[in-house]
């Protein structure tokens, strides 16, 4: 009846139970970003107790998946109730919610419902460096393929660099579903090691020089030349005109962004779409992250989890990181070659997602220098035009390779 | 060797597309930017008060609560206060949300104000001591960035 005798059989449990016991430390008392890593924490817990049937099960690339009396059926001709009568409510809730793509678009939705675009309409040209911190994905792509990781996974991989957690997951699920718990992880543990992850990087870069280098002063010296008169109106038309645009260009992005958008226009226009936004930002959000955790959490069973490809997304995730942080301040190292108004390198190294603690960060780092220095604003720019770069490169990731 | 190759040509292709579609949006956004000045351009002339909301709010405002002996008193500079960001402007917790009585003295370090964001709370905290002469802005009012929120005496 109980739980141990297997355990015993099998001692590889315990590791996972301590892998489990250390996320959730991570998370409740150096409080990594709790709100994820905990439901992920405790959801690599429960899938672990044999017997238990909370853990997903992985279909192989066929689809196959035995049942417990030894036959093979085909999970995409099994019904759900099915799913969850053979193998319990988690892997109902993965293959209805994850697996089918549903959870990260509308956690998308939610980001876009507390994001703000103002700080980057006020500096459109900064947008332009959310795109060279895509760079570090496609790096570490190569590096993985060269390692003998397939297409699919190298790219699965390399979106880490990305630095945003439903994007990742988004293709994840699209190009290597086997590997969804461990690059979740990976990538919700470097985003909240982005305090530590960028300091380190802009430290080996960047010069006392260039991190004194005062925006404000710079836009006194150059000023930008149309001034925006009517920031509401703006707003609302611009989540609208670029859905548009991504849609035509690249129509896999648009799951992403397309919802991104939505969540930010309900929010944008006050008022007459409160209740929408409310729930957007609140209730639909934290459901769905609740259950995107868990699932996640649960994908790492003993087999799927303790192998070498696990310690290869440890390492790969942590460089693609790195790269997209140092590609983003070389891009703006090579632009103060030739313009006249400089721009401080940390807003190049805030082109990797993680919003908005990417951009305190770097504000700390500036405020550190010059304490009259605050970049937060011109950070936010490149920031958030981060989250559009990821979200479009994952969407020429899937087109090509899913 | 054939994965690496589709490895450089995803990394051309992608880093193309990223960059492209960003640059369609930075230029679309100028565009927009331009146009929708236009049009707020005609709807000043026709309708003062539907556009710009935070500049009816700062403006009024200096005329009455900045009392010149305060600032004589206070010394000889005065400057603005500017958010670095936008947000819900609320006065800093040690005075309870309420108007510190003007003039108010305040040390290095001292938290001025909050601003609120989605994100979260920063706490606009001074550089030097000095004196807040007005709050320009109403308790809980939502600023924009660079926006002036008081008058500070050195």
């Amino acid at each position: 009846m109980t739980a141990i005798g297997n355990i015993a059989a099998e001692p590889t449990f315990l590791l996972m139970y301590a892998i489990a016991f250390g996320l959730l430390y991570l998370g409740i008392v150096k409080k990594y970003e709790p709100l994820l890593l905990i439901p992920i924490a405790f959801g690599v817990l429960i899938a672990n107790f044999p017997g238990g049937d909370m853990g997903v099960v992985q279909a192989d690339s066929a689809g196959m998946v035995t049942l417990a009396d030894g036959t093979m059926r085909n999970i995409w001709e099994m019904p759900l109730h099915e799913i969850s009568h053979e193998f319990g409510i988690i892997s109902y809730l993965y293959y209805a919610l994850i697996k089918s793509g549903l959870l990260p678009p509308i956690i998308f939705m939610g980001v876009g419902a507390l994001t703000d675009f103002g700080p980057m309409l006020r500096n459109l040209k900064l947008a332009i460096f959310g795109g060279a911190a895509q760079f570090g994905i496609f790096a570490v792509l190569l590096a993985a393929l060269a390692l003998g990781f397939t297409p699919q996974e190298a790219a699965s991989l390399g979106i880490i660099g990305g630095a945003d957690g439903p994007t990742a997951i988004f293709t994840t699920i699209k190009l290597a579903p086997h590997l969804l718990g461990p690059i979740a992880i990976a990538a919700y543990s470097y985003m909240a090691l982005v305090p530590v992850i960028i300091p380190l990087v802009v430290k080996c870069l960047c010069s006392k020089k260039e991190l004194l280098i005062n925006m404000r002063e710079q836009d006194k010296l150059y000023p930008e030349k149309n001034e925006i008169k009517n920031m509401k109106t703006l707003k609302i038309i611009f989540p609208i005109a670029t859905t548009t645009i991504v849609a035509i260009f690249v129509p896999t992005a648009v799951s992403l962004v397309g919802m991104l958008m939505f969540g930010n226009l309900i929010k944008e226009i006050g008022p007459d779409t409160g209740r929408l936004f409310q729930t957007a930002s609140n209730g639909l959000m934290n459901t769905a992250t609740i259950f995107l955790g868990l699932c996640v959490g649960a994908t790492m069973t003993a087999e799927a989890f303790l192998n070498w490809t696990t310690l290869g997304i440890v390492a790969g995730g942590f460089l693609a990181f790195a790269f997209s942080i140092a590609s983003g301040i070389c891009m703006v190292k090579v632009w103060n070659l030739f313009a006249k108004k400089k721009i401080n390198p940390l807003v190049g190294a805030t082109g990797l997602s993680a919003v908005p603690m990417a951009s305190r960060v770097c504000n700390g780092i500036s405020t550190k220098y010059n304490p009259k220095n605050h970049v937060l604003n011109y950070c936010m720019a490149s920031n958030v035009s981060g989250v559009i770069g990821s979200a479009v490169a994952a969407g020429v990731l899937i087109s090509f390779l899913g | 060797m054939s994965n690496l190759s589709t490895g450089l040509m995803l990394m051309a292709v992608g880093m193309v597309t990223v960059f492209v579609i960003l640059l369609i949006v930075i230029f679309f956004g100028k565009f927009l930017i331009a146009s929708v000045n236009k049009l707020s351009g005609k709807d000043n002339a026709s309708s003062q008060n539907s556009v710009q909301a935070p500049a009816p709010v700062a403006q009024p405002a200096p005329a009455e609560p900045v009392p010149a002996p305060a600032a004589a008193e206070a010394g000889n500079s005065i400057y603005d206060l500017i958010t670095p960001i936008g947000g819900r402007f609320s006065l800093s917790p040690d005075s309870e949300g309420r108007k510190p009585s003007l003039p108010f003295r305040f040390k290095k370090g001292d938290a001025l104000c909050k601003i609120t964001t989605a994100d979260g709370e920063s706490t606009l905290c001074a550089s030097e001591d000095g004196t807040i002469l007005a709050v320009l802005v109403e308790n809980g009012s939502k600023v924009e960035t660079n926006d002036v929120l008081m008058n500070i005496g050195r």
